[in-house]
């Protein structure tokens, strides 16, 4: 029995990511372990975490990797806590920790599960409207607490999340992310947290304080300059964040591991 | 500390809002009732006869850039209303608000959904309360499409917050209230979704007994004894009947084909029942066919669907045309009937169908432009019906 956990997916073209992650959260929370779940053949150097076999873990078949990581998701969370875990925070490993969390993680551990919407004030049209496609809430950041209510959630999340592995906004799915806008009805200690600086991704741009968990979701460490492939928005005072960010990135192996295949 | 309860109906729903009006008066005295009426009056009916206090749309506020009436058909503009009322009944000094969404029935007293408006700025109602049974993921993915929320109910309370969303989702629905799914939009619901993350207090009740409706009837125990209805054993104090056709009663909505009413369980059958024999006991009969305001420009031409995007396509310049409803001089109507810059010969209204039709386009292109002979028989012949444009409309510029 241990109280929490965090814990990531990961293929081996994304163990430089993973590897600044495990880095920042042993930096600012020494104290929470981290258990990795890897899809394919590990990287070479190894990971600093342990790692459980996807296919230990019933992951999908398919072509797309980005099908069989979201749909892993809920299954290693159901896995975690089935292994004794009280609570267990879920990040992609595009996360970067820049300060300590630890209001997050209380409330992680004290609530049935904790979500961050992508929008936590009102932007404009076009920005919420790619949201409503995309899910009100962010996939890269999923806290659960193990009650039975949690583990209703994950076991009907894992099997949508198997059954539609893809991308459809006309049909509503999104991966797994779209599942989560169900979670509000399903899960009655449903913590939606509404902290500006956590899990800020391009979606939140332009942040007004420094984000304490960053999101480099679709980040690319040879363009610095931009936040993501999504947004042509200018850095402006992240400018420094991404610039350390991809820095850390290749000293964390980005050139070596950056293009090993998945499988 | 007063509080108010409304709905929105145009006067062809008449007899539906007497119906949650006067069901919310037999379990909620004293609460006041208000209809907001996206339409106008035109002395179809006697306000003061009903039992509700109509407010109609000119009070409310709209803005008049916007020329919601024009741009949004009669639903999307009733749905659209929405977040306009509410804060009109906050203006008023009301400090909570109920809202129901038409072709509801208010089973109980709605004390709980107030007390939960003593310490939160706005309440939902999510449609599911937990994942189906056996789901083949047809209706979670319906209500991934349609939204988390019903907004057939929503409490909202005076505070900046409720104030703060209600700004908001006015500014979206004023051009964004169309059933889009492939974008994100579902009316005015699905806009909904984004509410918990942006605004404070707000609290999502999984009280199964605050809204029922055919989203959630195969999941949830319906008892009815008398008057009382109970739902998994709780009171249930509104029953939703979104879609419900009264010319096919034993079907529990149009937007599901798969739920009969006998399928639906419990007693639920008796409740569906009993609301098409109340809505016919309120006149439904001859209320329906009452003309709805914002049908036709001023010569009686009803306005097609294509006219009302066009409108909105020309976004601020439509202003200077005025009242769109208008057709004497230099009007939109005018613009309509005038022949378009690019496919001369054609109206500007037709030339927007045809230019939506490349199929149509590919078939009369002819050496020296369009074939107008051959594109005049398509018109009459095929266009007319699939684009629902009115005789008024001649496809030939004057």
């Amino acid at each position: 029995m241990t109280g929490l956990v965090a814990t990531t997916i990961l293929t081996a073209s994304r163990a430089s990511g993973a590897r600044v992650l495990a880095e920042s959260l042993a930096r600012h929370h020494p104290g929470v372990p981290l258990v990795g779940a890897l899809v394919g053949p590990p990287p070479p150097g190894g990971l600093p975490f342990p790692a459980i076999p996807a296919g230990g873990l019933g992951a999908l078949v398919h072509d797309d990797v980005m099908a069989v990581c979201c749909s892993l998701k809920p299954a290693l969370l159901e896995h975690l806590l089935a292994r004794g875990h009280a609570s267990v925070l879920y990040l992609d490993p595009d996360q970067q920790l820049l300060a300590p969390i630890p209001d997050v993680l209380e409330r992680v551990e004290r609530h049935a599960m904790v979500l961050t919407p992508h929008l936590v004030h009102p932007y404009d049209a076009r920005r919420e409207l790619l949201v409503l496609e995309s899910g009100t809430y962010n996939g890269g950041f999923v806290g659960v607490s193990d009650r039975p209510e949690t583990r209703r959630f994950l076991a009907a999340w894992a099997d949508r999340a198997r059954r539609h592995p893809e991308v459809a906004p006309g049909r509503g799915l999104n991966y797994d992310q779209r599942w989560l806008d169900l979670a509000p009805g399903h899960v009655e200690d449903l913590h939606v947290l509404r902290d500006p600086g956590v899990n800020v991704g391009h979606w939140r741009l332009p942040v007004a304080e420094p984000p304490r968990l960053m999101h480099f979701s679709a980040f690319d460490p040879e363009r610095p300059d931009r936040v993501s492939r999504h947004s042509d928005a200018p850095p402006g005072a992240l400018a420094p964040l991404l610039a350390g960010y991809a820095r850390a990135l290749r000293a964390a192996g980005w050139e070596h591991t950056r293009a090993l295949p998945w499988r | 500390m007063p509080a108010a309860a409304c709905t929105i109906v145009d006067k062809r729903q008449l007899a539906h809002a007497r119906v949650t009006a006067r069901s919310f008066a037999r379990h909620n005295p004293g609460v006041p009732f208000f209809t907001g009426l996206a339409d106008r009056v035109d002395g179809a009916y006697d306000p003061a006869a009903e039992p509700f206090a109509t407010i109609e749309l000119a009070e409310l506020g709209l803005p008049a850039g916007a020329a919601m009436p024009f741009r949004l058909a009669d639903d999307e503009l009733a749905y659209a209303t929405t977040p306009y009322l509410i804060e009109h009944l906050l203006d008023r000094g009301y400090d909570r608000v109920l809202f129901f969404k038409r072709e509801s029935l208010v089973t109980g007293s709605h004390a709980p959904s107030l007390a939960l408006l003593d310490d939160a700025s706005i309440v939902l109602t999510p449609h599911l309360l937990e994942p189906l049974a056996g789901e083949e993921s047809g209706r979670e993915l319906d209500v991934l499409l349609a939204g988390t929320y019903n907004v057939g109910f929503l409490g909202i309370a005076e505070s900046p917050a409720a104030r703060a969303m209600l700004r908001w989702w006015q500014e979206r629905l004023r051009e964004h209230c169309r059933h889009d799914v492939m974008h994100g939009l579902h009316f005015e619901q699905r806009w909904v979704d984004l509410v918990p993350g942006m605004f404070d207090g707000v609290r999502v009740t999984r009280d199964p007994g605050a809204s029922i409706g055919h989203w959630s009837l195969p999941e949830r125990r319906v008892e009815v004894a008398g008057e009382e209805v109970r739902v998994d054993g709780r009171p249930c104090r509104l029953v939703r009947f979104s879609g419900y056709d009264l010319d096919h009663p034993e079907a529990a909505t149009r937007y599901d084909d798969r739920l009969a009413l006998a399928d639906a369980g419990g007693d639920a059958a008796l409740l569906f029942h009993r609301y098409r024999e109340l809505v016919l006991a309120e006149g439904h009969v001859g209320t329906r066919t009452l003309p709805y305001a914002f049908a036709a420009f001023d010569n009686g031409v009803p306005v097609p669907a294509v006219a009302r995007a066009l409108h909105a396509a020309l976004g601020p310049r439509a202003a200077a045309f005025g009242d769109p409803f208008a057709t004497a001089g230099p009007s939109f109507w005018s613009w309509l009937i005038g022949a378009d810059e690019e496919l001369g010969g054609v109206t500007r209204l037709w030339a927007s169908v045809v230019r939506s039709r490349p199929d149509v386009s590919a078939a009369y292109a002819g050496a020296d432009g369009l074939d107008l002979r051959g594109l005049g028989g398509w018109a009459e012949n095929t266009g007319r019906a699939e684009h629902a444009i009115p005789d008024g409309f001649p496809l030939a510029a004057a």
